[in-house]
């Protein structure tokens, strides 16, 4: 069975969810035992993944550029740790909500699913149908509460997102037409020679993979979906949206970067100069916009917005060091992230109401879950002890290093600004409550669990992984640095 | 319904031919062009043929929505079973552990008549049971 190891973790909550759709009570337990079944596969393997090894997988027994692989490489195991725990802790979260039915779990793991396969796929075609899975799973879960404003936040991802994913299918058509197999590996050996014999469509299948998968990380031009898409989701599924799926769009962006085109394609056009432009833009636009934001899960919306800039900064770097932290701050920015939108969930269903004035006093209510919020909110601004400062730490180093200073400034003025703004919503928690609150609420605060069992220990699990990642930066590195070995190992011959 | 006695009729006729026709196609997606899904989507539109020319609570009376839900759910699930067993009889995921007999005849390719048959009945009663709901929801929302 161990050799089959990587096709299981990504059937296992496949099985599952079409197993959820028979059964009415054990929806929770089944979808909970096929994530545990996964993580525990994937922790068989991880040892021998770190230390170099690659697993592949021939489905169906098919092999090479024929048949569809599946590659457990560095890079690889660590995304899919992200979407797996993070995954786990989602469907936790989700317990206590008690009008969440079985289409609710199913579309949660077929996402999850079509996640992994995204990740350990080595055909750029699977990728592309995988892809296009989590995405329509996405967007049926943002309109789940099937309400006028969560369907058109997901209608207007679902066009952004298809004409993001068609860009996407039209590159890999060219790559496909230049070098006639759809095998990610195949294709980078047979990549020098098409790159000198035709490179005017080499370049145009890169500028529109990147398009499309810029449209699906919410790069600056292009991100009108998702303040929408991350603010109206019900609040398990805005920590997987801005916390998971956003992060599935960096991996191909980086497999297809540093994989197929071998960064030479990269560094020819200059293309890391337009991502650290685009970075830089991203990061300004998405931490002014937050400023004035009103809506609690929209200001947290366009701070991913703005956490993804200080990413691609780091991506368009290049150098070793700022791989390192662009990856690092992947995995950061997932944790915190989810813990604050698990935070906001609990405190708009205790409120009453989704706009910042009416939070005041929550301190009082619920002194542990208020806690949590501002440490995470801490490692987003990137005060010292947590998690947060040692990446962008990193980035700026990298920025240093290769001689961008004014990415510094540019990284410690959004700094500033998202202090700003969440000391601002840190500043109305403590307040005292409201005499008569001013602000209208909406029906939504039916479902007040305090203290749950449920609600609460995925947010203290996912503090304590700020607090140790900030505490102990090497846990983080360590599993990052093989990612980026394998990725420069072939820039570097 | 305002459909006429015609209408009715031929659409009755037509039926078994149409439905005869979907299993043609699943059943000889390996040597001809069809397949799964084809023949699904021609299944499907059997059922939906009889829904408009007749009304469509009589045809749901017949192809009950609950029963193709399960069918639907049904195929999927034989799908990854027939995967699993590939695992389990010592080869890897959705791979063929069927003898493979002459080129041409309908038993030839393996592990990939089941998968067809598994993939028809998943669209079928996907296609039918995606009409009802267009039905039954009709002006809402």
């Amino acid at each position: 069975m161990v050799v089959h190891i990587p096709i299981l973790i990504i059937i296992s909550p496949l099985l599952a969810a079409f197993l959820v759709l028979l059964t009415r009570k054990y929806k929770i337990i089944l979808s909970i035992a096929s994530l545990i079944a996964s993580i525990v596969f994937i922790s068989i393997q991880s040892s021998r993944i770190l230390y170099g090894d690659k697993i592949t997988y021939h489905l169906g027994g098919w092999q090479g550029p024929l048949g569809i692989n599946l590659v457990v490489d560095e890079l690889s195991l660590f995304f899919s740790l992200i979407v797996l725990g993070l995954g786990l802790l989602i469907v936790v979260y989700s317990i206590p909500e008690r009008h969440y039915g079985r289409t609710y779990y199913f579309l949660l793991l077929i996402s999850l699913s079509s996640m992994i396969g995204v990740i350990y796929t080595a055909d750029i075609f699977n990728m592309y149908v995988f892809y296009e899975l989590l995405s329509l799973a996405m967007y049926l879960l943002i309109a789940y509460p099937k309400t006028g404003v969560t369907l058109r936040a997901s209608f207007n991802y679902l066009i952004m997102g298809g004409v993001g994913l068609s860009f996407f299918l039209l590159g890999v058509g060219f790559l496909y037409a230049m070098t006639g197999t759809l095998d990610i590996f195949h294709i980078a050996e047979k990549m020098s020679v098409a790159f000198n014999s035709n490179t005017r469509m080499v370049l145009m299948s890169f500028v529109l993979i990147a398009t499309g998968m810029g449209i699906k990380i919410a790069m600056f031009p292009l991100h009108g979906w998702l303040p929408d898409a991350h603010s109206m989701a019900p609040s398990p599924i805005s920590a997987l949206l801005s916390g998971v799926t956003v992060k599935i769009g960096i991996y191909v962006l980086i497999r297809v970067t540093y994989s197929i085109f071998s960064a030479e394609t990269f560094f020819t056009i200059s293309s890391h100069a337009i991502l650290m432009v685009l970075g830089a833009g991203t990061l300004l636009f998405g931490a002014s916009m937050a400023l004035v934001q009103t809506d609690l899960k929209r200001l947290l919306a366009y701070s991913t917005i703005n956490q993804l800039g200080i990413v691609l900064i780091g991506l368009g770097i290049g150098t070793e060091l700022g791989l390192i932290g662009a990856l690092f701050h992947v995995l950061n920015h997932a944790i915190m992230k989810s813990t604050l939108f698990f935070c906001a969930g609990i405190m708009i269903a205790e409120a009453g109401t989704r706009e910042i004035k009416g939070l005041s006093g929550f301190n009082r209510q619920q002194p542990a879950i208020t806690f949590a919020f501002v440490i995470a909110s801490l490692g987003m601004i990137g005060i010292p002890p947590i998690n947060g400062f040692a990446s962008k730490l990193l980035i700026c180093l990298a920025a240093i290093e290769a001689g961008y200073t004014v990415l510094v400034v540019i990284i410690l003025v959004a700094s500033a600004i998202s202090a700003a703004y969440y000391f601002r919503v840190i500043q109305v928690l403590f307040s005292s409550p409201l005499e008569h609150s001013p602000i209208p609420t909406h029906g939504e605060g039916q479902v007040v669990h305090r203290g749950n069992f449920f609600r609460a220990w995925p947010i203290y699990i996912l503090t304590a992984g700020c607090l140790l990642l900030g505490l102990i930066p090497a846990l983080g590195i360590s599993l990052v640095k093989p990612a980026v070995g394998l990725l420069l190992s072939h820039v570097v011959p | 319904m305002g459909s006429s006695k015609i209408i009715r009729t031929i659409a009755q006729k037509l039926f078994p031919f149409i439905v005869l026709f979907g299993f043609y196609l699943i059943s000889h997606g390996h040597l001809s062009p069809g397949g799964g899904f084809q023949g699904g989507v021609v299944l499907g539109t059997a059922i939906i043929l009889l829904a408009l020319s007749h009304s469509i609570e009589q045809t749901e009376k017949k192809f009950k929505s609950r029963w193709l839900n399960m069918l639907e759910k049904l195929g999927i699930l034989t799908l990854i079973f027939l995967g699993f067993l590939g695992i389990f009889l010592g080869y890897s995921f959705l791979s063929n552990f069927l003898p493979l007999g002459n080129p041409g005849q309908i038993a030839s390719g393996g592990l990939m008549l089941l998968l067809n048959i598994a993939i028809g009945i998943k669209v079928a009663a996907g296609v039918s049971v995606i009409f009802y709901a267009l039905v039954r929801y009709r002006g809402e929302i």
